[in-house]
């Protein structure tokens, strides 16, 4: 328990450093927080484990602009029983195997494509592309006044089969998608 | 606490109705208001961790994602408890990440406690609860909530409550009180009443009105009226009683009296003071030394000092002396009373004056009359012996004159005159003497003559001296009658040691001569071993001659050749000699058996009843007894007079008896 609380306590330590002095790194190091957090604030159907200990996968589609940050912040963390996983794919993979899925800015142009795949399928999906919750996704992120800001599309995480802690609904900014 | 024991019951019964009340709601209140106040502070402290954890809960998202608008909004929701003074979440690195009203300055955090506890400062509970998430912390809120005020409401809720119970409580117990009081001191104010005029008018025909309960009050008043019944009885028969002996006193032919020693005065005279000394009982009661006014100068002081004696005896005591009555008259009183003593000292003399005047003077002509009546007994008897001395004498006298008649005839028929006749022959031969002797026939026979001339006359000389000593005989005889009778005549009193036997022998020989006037045979059965008797000899003499006449004249009637008297000497114990005369005369009746020692008891024609009477007396007197025995008319008489033995006698007895 200690080394663990010890952990947790650098890991903060860690983020307020970064986000409040580096921005221009500070703010993948900040996504990758969250994207850990939304692990802890999401609850996914126990059908989506196979075993009581199954990880939790973190997909991150397109180029992973995390580097190894996104490997360091999950290192050895462990979400409920779950211990989380990074896997890195591309666009055209299946993605269905993933619980928390990012897209990164690079696949903007694949994200239809990517949204259909995964729609109706407890998968959370996260990106950085603008009004990405407008257009489907799940949680969109961006940036505020140097801060990150969360957007979420509550009725989309209802339909993958996702329930949200209202905890995380607080602190986000909640949007519909777009009717095109 | 003594004017609480004064006030009427039914005011005590409602004070102490109150004060229980009281008492019952204090404790009640106290332990209420105790538990509420426990209650209080550890439901305040609970909401107050509970307030913490949700609030904890609430800033774990704004936490973890570092949203410190979010976390002042989590915490801002406090400001709905006016009771929370303050609240901070802080990151685990220590920096301040929200707060909420007052701001915990300087070391203030230091105060809270570990986390997950709570804990009272001042007034404040101070909380600290982790805030976690995926089991790892990432914060802790700092909560301060402020429970004074709340208190301090509580407890003003809770007084007005209390005061509002309380007066209620009171209102209802002095109703209930005043509404059941009666019950139980109707009956005691009943009592009291009830009580209260037997008291102040005597009145024991006052009785509680009966109300059929069956509880203490209902038997204290059943019982109350049957006090009242039994004292009402006894002070009937109290009254009866008084007087009872009202009448009985005053019927008293006395004075019956109470009198104080400690201030001399009478405290109760009986009515018959008036009639016998002429004072009303007025006059005797409530005056000092009334007794000492009325008693006669002579006596008072040997009264007062026979009172003394009485006094330190502490008995019954009674003496006689005169009174002065009110006309001047001196009355005899014989006094007798008893005296009460309390630790001591007399109390009280209770007891009775009866006049005696005629008694004592009755009794002066009784003594009188007795000593006459002694004196012509002494004569009497004196007469008596008298005759039995003359009579001894003149038998004795009668023998000397039959012996001087003897010695006379021997004279007259002396053979005197023989000799003169051979004288004168011889006479007349003289000169021829010789010749005469040897020749003449007549001469021859002379010598032979005078031989049996001088025979003769040595015979008479012999009769002559015989008869001479009988005649000195009788007269010594004559001389020891004479001194017999001056040793009796002797004054009495004298006590000696004298054997019974020589007694008797005495009394027989001083009747003697009666005996044989009356043809009386005597028989003497006599111990001769009897001891010495301790008697005055003059008494016993006169005991015995009075019996041994009282039988010679019950045997009067009898024919001469049957007159038996018997006289027996025994010893019946060590220390008694028995005397029995018994004859065989008239007998006596059973009915005069008892009183035949009385006074003035006779059957005899000119007796005068006092023989037996002081014959018994003298017996008692010498230490002796007298009794009868008559089996009855015709049966005879037993009298028999018991002795002392003489003290030498005795001792010697007593110490064989030791041996």
């Amino acid at each position: 328990m200690l080394p663990l609380a010890l952990t947790g306590l650098w890991l903060a330590g860690t983020w307020r450093v970064v986000a409040e002095n580096e921005n221009s790194v500070g703010e993948y190091q900040v996504k990758a927080a969250f994207l850990y957090n939304f692990t802890q604030f999401t609850d996914w159907p126990a059908t989506n484990f196979s075993t009581a200990s199954a990880p939790i996968v973190i997909g991150i589609v397109g180029e992973d602009p995390f580097g190894s940050i996104m490997d360091d912040v999950v290192s050895g963390e462990v979400v409920g029983n779950h211990p989380l996983v990074i896997r890195r794919l591309r666009a055209r993979d299946n993605l269905l195997g993933c619980h928390v899925l990012f897209i990164s800015r690079s696949e903007q142009a694949q994200l239809p494509a990517i949204l259909i795949q995964v729609k109706g399928h407890p998968i959370l999906t996260v990106s950085d592309i603008s009004d990405f919750a407008q257009q489907g996704g799940i949680v969109g992120l961006l940036l505020v006044n140097k801060k990150v800001k969360m957007e979420i599309n509550q009725a989309a995480a209802i339909e993958a089969g996702l329930q949200i802690s209202s905890k995380l609904l607080r602190l986000a900014t909640i949007v519909k998608s777009r009717r095109n | 606490m003594n004017s609480f024991r004064n006030l009427p019951i039914q005011q005590k019964m409602l004070d102490m109705t109150l004060i229980i009340c009281g008492a019952v709601l204090l404790v009640a209140t106290a332990a209420l208001f105790t538990f509420q106040v426990e209650n209080f502070r550890s439901n305040f402290q609970r909401n107050t961790v509970t307030l913490a954890a949700i609030i904890a809960n609430n800033s774990t998202a704004a936490m973890a994602f570092e949203d410190a608008k979010a976390g002042n909004e989590a915490i801002g929701s406090l400001i709905a408890n006016p009771d929370v003074v303050g609240a901070c979440l802080v990151a685990p690195d220590g920096s301040v990440f929200a707060q909420f009203g007052k701001p915990e300055q300087g070391g203030a955090l230091a105060e809270f406690p570990a986390a997950g506890e709570s804990i009272f400062a001042g007034g404040q509970i101070l909380c600290t609860q982790t805030i976690e998430l995926n089991r790892k912390k990432i914060g802790s809120l700092y909560l301060r909530v402020d429970c004074r005020q709340t208190f301090e409401e509580l407890i003003g809720f809770y007084a007005m409550i209390t005061l509002g119970v309380v007066v209620v409580s009171l209102c209802v117990a002095i109703f209930l009180s005043n509404r059941l009081r009666w019950i139980i001191t109707e009956p005691v104010l009943q009592l009291a009443e009830t009580a209260r005029m037997v008291g102040e008018k005597n009145d024991y025909s006052a009785r509680v009105p009966v109300s059929g309960r069956t509880d203490e009050l209902g038997r204290l008043t059943e019982s109350f009226n049957q006090m009242l019944d039994r004292i009402q009885s006894q002070d009937a028969a109290l009254n009866l009683s008084q007087q009872k002996m009202e009448t009985l006193v005053n019927s008293i032919d006395g004075i019956v009296w109470e009198w104080n020693p400690r201030n001399s005065m009478f405290t109760f005279v009986s009515p018959q003071s008036r009639r016998i000394l002429g004072y009303p009982p007025e006059r005797w009661i409530g005056a000092p030394d009334f007794w000492d006014k009325i008693v006669h100068p002579d006596d008072r002081e040997r009264v007062a000092k026979a009172c003394a004696e009485a006094t330190a005896g502490q008995e019954p005591y009674s003496y006689e002396y005169r009174m002065i009555a009110a006309d001047q008259r001196l009355v005899w009183i014989h006094e007798s009373g008893v005296v009460q003593v309390d630790h001591g000292q007399p109390v009280s003399f209770r007891g009775i004056f009866i006049d005696i005047t005629e008694r004592k003077e009755s009794t002066d002509k009784l003594d009188k009359l007795n000593r006459q009546l002694i004196e012509t007994s002494r004569l009497a008897g004196m007469a008596e012996v008298a005759t039995g001395v003359l009579h001894n004498v003149g038998n004795v006298l009668n023998s000397v004159s039959v012996s001087a008649t003897l010695v006379g005839e021997h004279l007259q028929r002396s053979k005197i005159g023989n000799l003169r006749r051979a004288t004168t022959i011889l006479w007349q031969k003289n000169g021829q003497l010789a010749e005469f002797l040897t020749t003449d026939p007549k001469g021859k026979l002379l010598p032979e003559y005078l031989k049996t001339v001088a025979d003769q006359l040595a015979d008479e000389q012999a009769q002559l001296v015989a008869e001479m000593g009988s005649v000195r005989q009788h007269i010594e005889h004559i001389k020891e009658i004479v001194a017999m009778q001056q040793n009796y005549a002797k004054v009495s009193g004298a006590f000696e040691d004298l054997p019974a036997a020589s007694l008797v022998e005495d009394a027989l020989q001083m009747n003697a001569a009666a005996f044989e006037r009356h043809n009386v045979r005597v028989i003497r059965e006599i111990d001769q071993n009897a001891p010495a008797v301790r008697v005055d000899r003059h008494k016993v003499l006169q005991i015995l001659i009075n019996l041994i006449r009282n039988a010679k004249y019950a045997m009067d009637a009898q024919s001469p050749q049957e007159k038996q008297l018997l006289i027996r000497v025994e010893v019946p114990t060590i220390d008694r000699v028995r005397v029995i005369v018994r004859d065989n005369g008239v007998g006596i009746l059973p009915d005069n058996l008892v009183k035949i020692f009385n006074h003035g008891f006779t059957t005899k024609k000119n007796g005068h009843g006092f023989g037996l009477h002081s014959g018994a007396n003298a017996a008692k007197e010498m230490g002796g007894s007298l009794a009868v025995q008559s089996s009855g008319v015709g049966q005879g008489a037993s009298f028999i007079l018991e002795l002392p033995v003489a003290a030498a006698r005795k001792e010697t007895a007593s110490t064989e008896k030791v041996l």
